[in-house]
């Protein structure tokens, strides 16, 4: 005799709340997009032996590894965040998420820097470069671009969070909603630091 | 069930120190198609410690990662499967 199949899962599938199971949604999504745009940029690195290897040591890969480093960091503070808040502390949750804030404004401004200087002396615009690759300003600022864009999006939407969060407004499910979106932000930058920056070394 | 203070700060000791391996490996003469292979393999492994742990996977419900995850891996892999064009085209141009 045939059995029928039987949904077992409860209201609740998944065992997590309907804020991280959405911010989880999204974050795949938002991988898709990520994955395709690197794909492209190592598509025509690849394919263009003239490709430009603009990244000397000082400043370009110091600076791409100090802020590998910055975001790392933020995520290791804002996992205690989301640990302390578990656990009922308000008051320690607020200062590793500052600290979180702080490491993703660092991270930016160090970007800003690196990207100007590669304007200045490298000579490299959105739509030229030394190396007559158009292709390359448009890959490289399109997608360090997008990704800066996350981290100042995330350090405004944290900001949020932890001010609702020092007024009691919000609660351990609000804090790791937002925790899975600065990981994630960290995580493309995992992909995009070493695709973009150490595959093109200047040598 | 989540992370210990200790494990969260084992998995950034470690991304601290993937991540100088792999500036470390950027000097040496490496060919292209070989250095994208071992620095995807860094990545891939830094990514399971940050989803594992920082965000906290490891310690969810496993339907959750089956829901999420098959889909997201078949795209990617039917993305990199372009790459190989990458050489064809490179050959065509010289």
């Amino acid at each position: 005799m045939e059995r029928e199949a039987t949904w077992e899962g409860g209201g609740s599938p998944f065992a997590i709340g309907v804020k991280p199971l959405g911010m989880w949604l999204f974050v795949v999504s938002d991988a898709l997009t990520f994955s395709a745009l690197l794909v492209t940029y190592t598509y025509c690195r690849l394919s263009n032996p003239d490709w430009p290897t603009p990244f000397h040591f000082s400043p370009s890969i110091l600076f791409s590894t100090a802020m590998t480093f910055l975001l790392l960091s933020s995520s290791f503070t804002m996992a205690l965040a989301v640990r302390a808040m578990k656990n009922g502390r308000r008051r320690q949750t607020v200062r590793m998420m500052a600290a979180t804030i702080a490491m993703g404004l660092g991270f930016v401004a160090l970007h800003l820097n690196e990207w100007f200087h590669l304007m200045r002396v490298g000579n490299i615009t959105l739509t030229d470069n030394p190396w007559h690759q158009p292709l390359f300003g448009a890959t490289f600022f399109g997608l360090t671009g997008l990704h800066m864009v996350h981290v100042c999006a995330g350090s405004i939407y944290l900001a949020i969070v932890a001010a609702g969060v020092a007024r009691g407004k919000f609660g351990a499910e609000d804090v790791e909603t937002s925790g899975l979106y600065w990981h994630f932000v960290d995580l493309v930058w995992m992909f995009i630091f070493p695709m973009v920056y150490l595959m093109s070394v200047a040598r | 069930m989540q992370p210990t203070v200790r494990q969260l700060a084992s998995v950034w000791a470690a991304l601290l120190g993937f991540t100088l391996v792999e500036v470390g490996l950027a000097y040496p003469h490496l060919s292209a198609a070989l250095f994208l292979i071992v620095l995807l393999a860094l990545s891939v492994g830094k990514s399971a410690m940050i989803i594992g742990f920082f965000m906290h996977l490891k310690f969810e419900r496993r339907a959750l990662s089956l829901a999420l995850f098959p889909l997201l891996i078949v795209f990617i892999l039917v993305l990199l499967a372009l790459l190989p064009d990458a050489e064809r085209l490179r050959e065509m141009r010289f």
